[in-house]
């Protein structure tokens, strides 16, 4: 990248390959579909290289609106099952039932794969559209619960970047207990008075009537069926589990998923036959028509008011709307909370927890929409006014499109600020200056919905977003230039090296500067958000000007990057929590007691009460639906696991919720300290269940006999089929299978598609490969990360089939022969040795680095190669959003095999549900029903997506349920890439003293490192101790050791003592010995 | 009848009692005494000389902490003096950590709480508390993980590396031939805890007329001072930070642990403390490792008989 004119020449072959990219991308899509079930590793890196080689949608609107202009009006909608490309195709078509009880026909659009459709437009109509989807999901028939993703194409081509995520929303209600879960006991002096069904609980007759006239919000007589949420045994609310509104089409343009653009999407389509395709990126739905439409204006509010002038103004009354209770919600994880912030929240109790809000940091997306019915009494004018909270973007303003029957009534409506506050705000919908909008409704039920957008600060954050790119990119071309670690007195003549470099900096420090400018001016003020920018507009402008201390300044420059890219990700998140909604006839105002504050005397006696009742109230049963407290321990399964409380929530509501009401077993279940375990079982207090044990600790314990083995479960084999066989590995020694898995953690490959590409390399296949990447990536003054030690060694021993432990062949005493492992390690065989020289030789021979900070390293672009835990797939999430998208990760480089194909394996650890053993205790039916449930696909399935669903995309939970694995919300080229992975696993068997082998494997690779010994010797040199430790634990445990065998000449062993029988459990038995415990030689 | 028996108590002279009526008699009269210091004797007992009863009866057996323990007798020790070779390193480190930083760390408590003792107050408490910091500040010896960090970014390494003077990376702490000096510089840092504080209060205990006294006696400089006065009138703070820096010493393992990993490459910082967690954490070995405790219990009570030993000769 030094040449000046190799740059020239890249910069021609990029804007050759940009403007003829349509027919060079098509070619290479067909090239990739058919390779596609071959080489998965090189698939994805195509992937990332389709979505930066289209550009972005701003340039494509450029270089459209050139050709086209916008379409005057729509065409008719293309009905998916006519359209569609049949050949091939993996679509079925289907009839569903629509909310009127019509019959439709509607294609079943896959989660995999990709769908053709052919369309004309028809002579003189060819222009710019927009695109909008009818569709329909149903997750109680199809698919799971996460948003549809599409990638979008029209001839092949991908237009622009942002076409690559299309997202489609479901819709979600929620349960509640309605007017036909309550019996009329008795009527009272009011007229009403209510008791649930099982007879115990009253709900006072006072606060329901009041109660009533809230939610729904029209006094009188009427009744209306009173929504509530279901109780626990202490009278605290508890929700119910939500599900997708059957028998709904909706309708959706095709926009962008990041917000920055907030107008639908406009397409290019010339006149004639277009083939427009939808990819899969995650999952299933049916599609019943595709409409391409003019793109629409939205009226000002001067002439949205100018419309309805003159209209009938008849409103009355006041319309309130519990927010907590939504008619309807775009995702899964949008459900109401309590909120104990406020006195005056409603409904809001001292001690019991009351479902009083919806929202906060569960509503944050681009795209998530809230939406209410709404009665509304007379034709008129009204206002809308909210009870919020914004109090987590400070000094900006989070934004929410207004919809009304579906439709944004006027422009300003499409962008509506919510104001930082520390606390509750009672406002009008009003304009920027605080006069509030007047909505005019006609009588009868509206639909109110409220959608996450970026509103003003969409342009902002896409300029940003723009820029931030940029940087990045320059600072990768430095990079390569430099190296991670430049001298600060060297001189790089960057001038005449990286002209566009330097360039570019200046340019990018101006248009920082602009842009922080114009935020301030949107938000009124400027504050830490504008200082975040002109920070980096500073850096930029001073190295650009004085290139001398580009050098000196790489670092900042870099963390600057990671700085903004981190600014960008939490202010494109949008929260807001909302207490209720009124709507009042406008130029009234609302009546006094409804308002943002509480009163300061409120506020204390609510605070004093809380505190109070604090002395009162039973925290360890919240949420417990069954009264264990009257049960015998007998009957309850006691559960323990060390998980932050979070998940615990989510775990409880699965037993409360699925396990409990299909299995009638109680559980207890308990969140614990780490090393809370041990201390329990030797006291006797222990679990019954224990969630999450290590698969290292699971045999410790086990050859202990704490831990009851799972042999004697007649289901146990088909249970352990939803599992490929590594992940039981860890748990099983000598035939015993001792727990079922829960998660598992193994290295895959993350690679930097950015500079991969830049540099014209590809993700390494096999080892062969990746040593062919090695020096590529040194030249460049990168480096690449290979976890050296255990891990490391068995990533090249697994894939020889090279086992761990020798195996010997034992002859009995009554002549069959028996196999045994675990006597003594195998690391001194020649494969073995050979494996730990490879490894040892990548940190001496190849110069690779030992001891280094991944994420750090990969963040920066130093370590665009590395191979990792899997698990650090949240960290890089979470730690390096300025990379999103920009990164990936495969398969382990592989070792081909005589047949042809390649072995991947890798090496896992595993975490495990294990049923502790207690004293006197036979019976383990309840504690295996548990076990198997939770291993089951469906509990982990619902766990991974609900975690995932409250805590974000970084929280994924790696389970080891291969059923469940394609249940969670992976992306389709994530999931394949990590089934690809998960299928070809392999693990160390945990055997008696295992822990001595990691502890020496160090010993050995450090001495190579440091001291430069001899890898072979150095390994060598530990056999002996290794296998005296072995030998030693195996006696502890009285388990057949070398000692009691002969070594005969063709290698098997022969018991020293006459007459002895080696039984499947390790031990050596005389023949009477065995015939009794194992019943007359059966094996 | 409890007349009676008053009576016939207060009939017998307290020199004529047998041992255990004096005893008897005794408790009678300190009975509050008794009273008073029964919470913490019942709490002390129950928690500390219990476990450490226990820890003996169980290093006679073979104890795994889940299963109920075998009987042995003296296997554990003849398997921990004779046939464990990773314990005789673990002896021979404690005993260079005891020997090295034992002493050094209190001679430089001494000597700097000495020189510290004749400033101006609030100075005074300022370097006090520069010096005393790094003991309470719990984990902050991991900064040291950053200095001499095994990645090229580490300070020291990328300082070397700068200079040209290493080529690759030194994996301080995970080499073996520098874990040794660096873990004892650490240590060193780390122990100017409590030791340090009880030698400035006892400084400041020493009574000023016995310096003048010293004087008219012809003490010639501040060495013999020191010597003659200064120690002998703190002899219970020298003891005390004698006791704290021979226990701090011999049980010094997590600060290696955090640095250098469980174990250090090749054994090389391998302490008493650390045999006694791979045994008893790792391995449930609790029989074993209560044998290991025993040995180090006896080694820290030999140790400070003999420093008691060698306090008495402090201004003779």
């Amino acid at each position: 990248m030094r040449n000046p004119i190799l740059v020239k020449l890249l910069c021609f072959a990029m804007s050759v390959l940009i403007i003829a990219g349509s027919c060079f991308t098509v070619m290479a899509a067909d090239e990739t579909e058919s390779e596609n079930a071959a080489a998965s590793n090189k698939a994805s890196l195509d992937e990332i290289k389709e979505v930066l080689d289209a550009g972005s949608y701003k340039e494509y609107l450029e270089r459209v609106a050139e050709l086209a202009s916008p379409a005057e009006e729509g065409l008719e909608p293309i009905i998916a099952t006519d359209a569609y490309v049949k050949e091939g195709s993996e679509a079925t078509e289907a009839t569903v039932t629509d909310s009127e009880g019509n019959e439709v026909k509607v294609l079943l659009l896959p989660g995999s794969g990709t769908v053709k459709f052919i369309i004309t437009i028809p002579e003189g109509k060819g222009g710019l559209y927009t695109v909008a989807a009818d569709y329909y999901t149903d997750g109680s028939e199809i698919g799971g619960d996460s948003t549809i993703e599409r990638s979008f194409r029209i001839d092949g081509v991908l237009p622009f970047s942002e076409a690559r995520s299309i997202e489609l929303s479901r819709a979600w209600k929620d349960t509640y207990l309605t007017a036909e879960d309550y019996e009329v006991l008795s009527t009272g002096a009011d007229g009403k008075q209510f008791v649930d069904k099982d007879g115990e609980k009253y709900l006072d007759a006072d606060g329901i009537i009041k109660y009533t006239d809230r939610i729904m919000g029209i006094s009188g007589d009427k009744f209306i069926p009173y929504p509530a949420f279901k109780w626990d045994t202490n009278g605290n609310d508890i929700r119910l589990p939500k599900e997708q509104i059957k028998n709904n089409f909706l309708t959706k343009y095709f926009m962008d998923s990041t917000g920055y653009v907030s107008e639908p999407f406009l397409f290019y389509f010339s006149e004639g036959e277009h083939e427009i395709s939808l990819e899969a990126v995650r999952e299933e739905f049916y599609l019943r028509s595709l409409t391409l439409g003019a793109p629409e204006t939205l009226d000002t509010y001067e002439q949205y008011k100018k419309a309805n002038e003159g209209k009938t103004n008849n409103a009355s009354g006041m319309v309130y709307i519990e927010a907590e209770y939504p008619s309807a919600t775009s995702d899964r994880s949008i459900y109401p909370s309590n909120d104990r912030s406020s006195a005056i929240t409603s409904p809001q109790d001292p001690s019991q927890t009351r479902l009083n809000v919806i929202g906060g940091g569960k509503w944050t997306e681009i795209g998530q929409w809230i939406s209410y019915d709404v009665e509304i009494p007379e034709d008129g004018y009204y206002n809308i006014s909210m009870r919020f909270m914004q109090s987590t973007m400070e000094g900006l303003f989070t934004s929410r499109k207004l919809l009304i029957d579906g439709e944004c009534p006027f422009d300003e409506a499409a962008a509506l600020r919510f104001n930082y506050n520390r606390g509750w705000q009672l406002d009008y919908l009003s304009d920027n200056e605080g006069n509030p909008y007047e909505f005019y409704f006609t009588k009868g039920t509206h639909t109110i919905s409220f959608e996450v957008v970026l509103g003003d600060m969409g342009s902002i954050l896409s300029q940003v977003s723009d820029v931030n790119t940029h940087i990045n990119d320059m600072y990768l071309e430095i990079l390569m230039l430099t190296g991670s670690d430049p001298d600060a007195y060297i001189d790089y003549q960057f001038i005449e090296n990286l002209p566009e470099v330097v360039r570019g900096l200046r340019a990018e420090s101006e248009n920082l500067y602009n842009i922080a400018d114009e935020l301030t001016q949107i938000v009124g003020e400027s504050g830490s958000n504008t200082a975040t920018l002109q920070k980096t507009a500073y850096l930029c402008k001073k190295i650009g000007y004085d290139t001398d201390l580009i050098a000196r300044n790489l670092d900042r420059l870099k963390s600057d990057v990671g700085t903004i890219g981190t600014w960008l990700q939490s202010v494109s998140k949008q929260p807001l929590t909302i207490d209720y909604i009124i709507l009042t006839p406008a130029e009234t105002e609302i009546p006094k007691d409804y308002k943002g504050q509480a009163g300061m005397f409120e506020a204390l006696g609510f605070e004093f009460k809380s505190f109070i009742m604090s002395f009162f109230t039973d925290y360890t049963s919240v949420g417990v639906t069954v009264d264990i407290g009257e049960m015998s321990e007998d009957e309850i399964v006691e559960v323990w696991y060390q998980v932050d409380r979070d998940r615990a929530s989510v775990i409880r509501q699965l037993i409360d919720n699925d396990f409990t009401p299909n299995t009638g077993i109680a559980v207890n279940f308990k969140l614990v300290a780490g090393g809370s375990l041990l201390p329990s079982i030797l006291a006797g207090v222990g679990p019954d269940v224990m969630i999450g044990l290590a698969s290292s600790d699971v045999i410790n314990y086990a050859i202990r006999s704490a831990i009851h083995p799972l042999n004697e479960f007649e289901d146990l084999e088909e249970n352990l089929e939803q599992f490929y066989p590594a992940a039981t590995i860890p748990l099983t020694m000598y035939d015993k299978v001792y727990g079922l898995p829960m998660t598992m953690n193994f290295p895959m490959l993350f690679y930097r598609a950015d500079i991969l590409l830049e540099l014209g390399l590809e993700i390494p296949e096999t080892w062969d490969d990746f040593y062919d990447l090695i020096p590529a990536i040194l030249a460049n003054k990168l480096d690449i990360g290979y976890p050296v030690g255990e891990q490391g060694l068995y990533l090249f021993q697994f894939q020889t089939g090279e086992e761990l432990y020798k195996n010997y062949t034992i002859n009995n005493a009554d002549g069959t022969q028996s196999t045994l492992s675990g006597m003594e390690i195998n690391l001194d065989s020649n494969t073995a040795l050979s494996c730990f020289k490879k490894m040892c030789d990548l940190i001496t021979l190849y110069d690779l680095p030992l001891t280094y900070s991944f994420p750090n390293r990969f963040r920066t672009g130093e370590m665009p190669v590395g191979i990792q835990d899997i698990a650090l797939y949240n960290e890089l999430t979470l730690f390096a959003p300025e990379i999103a998208g920009l990164w990936g990760m495969v398969a382990v480089p592989g070792t081909p095999r005589e047949d042809g194909t390649i072995d991947y394996a890798s090496p896992v650890t595993a975490t495990a549900t294990v049923i502790i053993e207690s004293k006197g205790k036979d019976d383990y039916q309840k504690e295996w029903e548990f076990v198997k449930w939770w291993s089951g696909k469906e509990a982990q399935a619902d766990f991974g997506s609900e975690v995932v669903s409250i805590m974000g995309d970084g929280a994924k939970y790696f389970t080891a349920n291969k059923e469940a694995l394609g249940s969670l919300p992976w992306t389709k080229s994530e999931y394949d890439n990590i089934n690809y992975q998960f299928k070809a696993l392999s693990a160390k068997p945990e055997m008696p003293g295992g822990y001595i082998i990691t502890r020496y494997v160090t010993f050995a690779y450090q001495a190579v490192y440091n001291e430069k010994k001899d890898a072979v010797q150095e390994m060598n040199s530990y056999i002996d101790e290794i296998n005296a430790e072995l030998n030693r634990k195996r006696k502890e445990f009285e388990l057949a050791t070398m000692d009691d065998f002969i070594v005969n000449d063709d290698g098997t062993l022969t018991p020293k003592e006459e007459g002895m029988i080696l039984a499947s459990d390790g031990r050596l038995y005389t023949v009477e010995e065995y015939n009794k415990l194992f019943g007359g030689g059966l094996q | 009848m409890t007349d009676v028996k008053k009576k016939q108590k207060i009939e017998i002279p307290v020199s004529e009692m047998t041992k255990g009526q004096l005893l008897r008699r005794n408790m009678r009269v300190n009975k509050v005494g008794y009273l008073m210091i029964a919470p913490f004797m019942i709490l002390f007992t129950v928690f500390t000389v219990f476990p450490v009863l226990l820890s003996f009866v169980l290093s006679f057996t073979e104890f795994n902490m889940i299963e109920a323990p075998k009987w042995l007798f003296l296997d554990n020790y003849t398997r921990l003096l004779l046939d464990d070779d990773v314990f005789i390193i673990a002896i021979k480190n404690t005993l260079i950590f005891a020997a090295i930083t034992g002493p050094a760390s209190y001679l430089i408590s001494l000597f700097i709480a000495w020189f510290i003792n004749d400033m101006h107050p609030k100075l005074r408490a300022i370097v006090t508390f520069i010096f005393y910091s790094p003991s309470i500040s719990g984990q902050l010896y991991l900064i040291f993980t950053i200095f001499f960090s095994g990645d090229q970014y580490g300070v020291v390494n990328s300082l070397l590396l700068e200079m040209s003077l290493i080529t690759e990376p030194i994996n301080f702490f995970f080499d073996s031939s520098y874990i040794m000096p660096l873990v004892i510089v650490v240590a060193l840092w780390t122990s100017l805890g409590t030791t340090f504080l009880s030698f400035i209060a006892g400084l400041q205990g020493v009574d000023r007329s016995l310096y003048e006294a010293g004087a008219v006696d012809g003490l010639k400089n501040r060495w013999q001072e020191l010597w003659y006065i200064t120690l002998p009138a703190m002899r219970e703070q020298l003891m005390f930070g004698a006791v704290m820096s021979i226990t701090q010493s011999f049980g010094f393992g997590a600060v290696i642990t955090a640095l250098c990993g469980f174990p250090s490459t090749e054994y090389t910082a391998w302490t008493i403390m650390h045999h006694l967690e791979d045994f008893g954490g790792q391995r449930f070995e609790t029989g074993y490792a209560s044998a290991i405790a025993t040995i180090l219990f006896i080694m820290m009570v030999g140790s400070n008989i003999l420093i008691k030993k060698m306090l008495r000769k402090v201004g003779q």
